[in-house]
């Protein structure tokens, strides 16, 4: 039986999820230190993520799993997490002490964290309220 | 799991936390605002301001910030004639503090902007911490 974390779709959603709680903590993070001297703030590396998933989605492109052949093998993991890296991006506007947060632009980016976020958890919740529906016997 | 969401709620209460020291030491600024020395040509009170820098929480990794000193004002200061002054030198001159209240007013008003800025911060991290949470009691 395959359990739901091994269905693509949700381990798709799982993996947008780690990668949206970390984008939030990075916001935070900028946004502590939106007075600090020197401080450039970070983000996720969107488009590494994206290659990465899409790396890990596709099944033409280098998905090339580990066999085991003997006993002795072990399972390696055929699909690396995709990552997550947090890189350094600088907002618009640098500030003469090398300060380099604009609040209202980290502002943007927690409320479209926070609609991606309620938007894969819904989907979640379909897909959790699918299988149960598949399971419920026919009355 | 949401291990993440929870050190955005650590960041941006270090980011209250800074803001407050910033308040606070921009209001003892206006209270001094007219302190002078009680001695003859002595110096008045001395404007001070909070030194930030980045804090990295060992335990989660978490990048907050910290008050790591108060720094004093270096400018000059006014000097004003007023031989009757119990502060006032031998040539009748009173040093007074170089405190602005426009420049503690509009300090004020940005650090009261920061902290607000954290507050949101928090308020969207719980939002999605209680939308997770979610999951669990509709399922």
């Amino acid at each position: 039986m395959k359990l739901p974390s091994d269905l693509s779709v949700f381990r798709l959603l799982d993996q947008r999820l780690n990668m949206l709680q970390a984008r939030q903590s990075s916001v935070a993070e900028n946004v502590a230190n939106a007075n600090t001297p020197g401080f450039v703030p970070t983000d996720v590396d969107q488009a590494s993520f994206e290659r990465t998933l899409q790396r890990h989605t596709s099944p033409s492109v280098g998905n090339v799993g580990i066999a085991v052949t003997r006993s002795g093998h072990m399972e390696g993991s055929a699909r690396p997490a995709p990552d997550v890296r947090i890189t350094s991006t600088p907002d618009s506007e640098v500030t003469m002490d090398g300060n380099a947060v604009v609040v209202e632009e980290q502002m943007l980016r927690l409320n479209q964290v926070r609609t991606d976020f309620d938007t894969a958890l819904s989907l979640y919740q379909k897909g959790l309220s699918l299988i149960r529906l598949a399971g419920r016997s026919p009355t | 799991m949401s291990s993440d969401l929870y050190s955005a709620l650590t960041a941006a209460s270090t980011g209250l936390r800074a803001q407050t020291v910033r308040i606070r030491l921009a209001a003892e600024n206006v209270a001094n605002a007219n302190s002078t020395s009680d001695t003859p040509g002595g110096d008045p009170y001395q404007r001070r301001m909070p030194v930030f820098r980045e804090m990295v929480d060992r335990e989660t990794g978490t990048t907050g910030v910290q008050v790591v000193r108060t720094a004093q004002d270096q400018s000059d200061f006014p000097i004003e004639y007023d031989p009757t002054h119990p502060a006032a030198d031998e040539n009748g001159y009173v040093k007074l503090p170089n405190v602005q209240t426009l420049i503690e007013m509009a300090d004020i008003r940005e650090a009261q902007r920061t902290y607000e800025a954290n507050l949101n911060i928090i308020e969207g991290s719980r939002a999605m911490i209680n939308r997770a949470l979610d999951l669990l009691r509709n399922s």
